[in-house]
């Protein structure tokens, strides 16, 4: 960052391949993956970064302060579009096919399962992103969101069950040999 | 629970170690963990193969670039002459320019109002009585700033002859005679006295005096 504060650009490219891709791919995680959105976010949290590269604090660890970045973006977009989460699920609540877990393929998994993220109130959704697909620690988590960790577990496990109760709805309970039921009870 | 997550999310059942086993076994059993094992799996795997367009990187280095040119100052003067206007501004600011010119000249002709006339009226009904108390006389002094020797012309001349001024006659105002006065002189002339003579005809410093 401080090669990038004296304007050279091969540090700032650098930088782009080590965080680029990772950071497109928590936008699109978190916008829903919209990837022209994803884009532009992307593109705004660099040139933040080219603009101000003094704003970065050495002393903290700079993905946290990348993700933190990232975050703050994204929740004020999540205040500009107000969106509701019981929308985007609108569509998944019409199938009602009955799938074993044994025999379900795994793009059907991951259909089901982006459909029970994206059902997340956004707070739990920013920490099972942040979590299960970031691979973030817990402490990393409570920074970036400015949160206590103890309110970031909290959140973990209520996500986790209700991710757990989706997945069991979506697949019937009548049909599968109570795995999920098992799980959502234990969670819950 | 979340330490159970938290292995789930990277270890299956039969990749724990017994302790961790155990643990696990105390909140649910093996299928239920394989399960949420499988369900974390998928989670972190979903959407990594999305990549930014490349067209960001290339935007993004551009951008970096246009930071990093030096800015070129423009003179103010030709930043002046490259300004450009639309014609309905440039009228407008004739025609502003031309009624303001007018105006100046209307204010310039108007007749300037006379001013109010005030009569004074004086009446004496003292007698005033002038009297000089005093005046102020200016007498100029020389005062010599160096003294320099000065040779007395009148060192070698004879001493101070006297002329007796004769008094007039009562003149009869009735008679047209004229009055003659007569001077006796007494002394001897200048020719006689050489060097009062040279005195007064050699040029030098008694002559510039006077």
């Amino acid at each position: 960052m401080q090669a990038i504060a004296q304007r050279n650009e091969q540090a700032f490219a650098e930088l782009y391949l080590r965080y680029g891709r990772q950071m497109f791919r928590f936008f699109y995680r978190m916008l829903r993956r919209d990837a022209a959105r994803a884009e532009d976010f992307t593109q705004e949290l660099f040139i933040k970064i080219i603009e101000r590269p003094q704003a970065y604090d050495p002393g903290r660890p700079f993905q946290t302060w990348l993700y933190t970045l990232a975050n703050n973006l994204c929740k004020n977009e999540y205040r500009r579009q107000a969106r509701k989460p019981a929308e985007l699920t609108a569509a998944l609540e019409d199938n009602t096919a009955v799938w074993l877990p044994d025999t379900i393929d795994r793009q059907l998994l991951e259909t089901h399962l982006r459909a029970a993220i994206d059902a997340l109130q956004e707070p739990h959704r920013q920490c099972f992103i942040l979590r299960y697909q970031e691979e973030l620690s817990v402490r990393d988590i409570a920074t970036i969101t400015d949160c206590p960790e103890g309110t970031v577990k909290s959140r973990l496990h209520y996500a986790l069950q209700k991710v757990a109760a989706d997945l069991q709805l979506n697949w019937g309970a009548d049909s599968q040999p109570d795995l999920y039921k098992h799980l959502t009870i234990k969670y819950l | 629970m979340e330490d159970i997550a938290a292995l789930a999310a990277y270890k299956s059942f039969a990749e724990l170690d017994r302790n961790q086993q155990e643990m696990v076994l105390a909140e649910m059993n093996a299928d239920a963990y394989d399960q949420l094992h499988r369900v974390l799996c998928s989670a972190r795997a979903l959407d990594t193969e999305v990549v930014p367009p490349p067209g960001l990187a290339l935007r993004l280095q551009a951008h970096m670039a246009q930071r990093n040119r030096p800015v070129q100052r423009e003179r103010p003067v030709a930043r002046l002459l490259q300004l450009r206007i639309p014609v309905w501004q440039a009228a407008a600011a004739l025609l502003l320019v031309f009624a303001i010119g007018r105006f100046w000249k209307t204010t310039d002709a108007l007749p300037v109002p006379a001013a109010p006339l005030v009569q004074t009226i004086v009446k004496t009904d003292t007698v005033l009585l002038e009297k000089i108390l005093w005046k102020e006389r200016i007498v100029l002094r020389e005062q010599p700033i160096q003294t320099v020797p000065v040779i007395d012309p009148l060192a070698n001349i004879p001493p101070f002859q006297t002329y007796e001024v004769p008094t007039a006659s009562p003149v009869d105002p009735n008679t047209d005679q004229d009055v003659v006065l007569e001077v006796t002189v007494q002394g001897a002339p200048i020719g006689e006295q050489p060097e009062l003579f040279q005195f007064f005809t050699q040029p030098g410093e008694g002559g510039k005096r006077f």
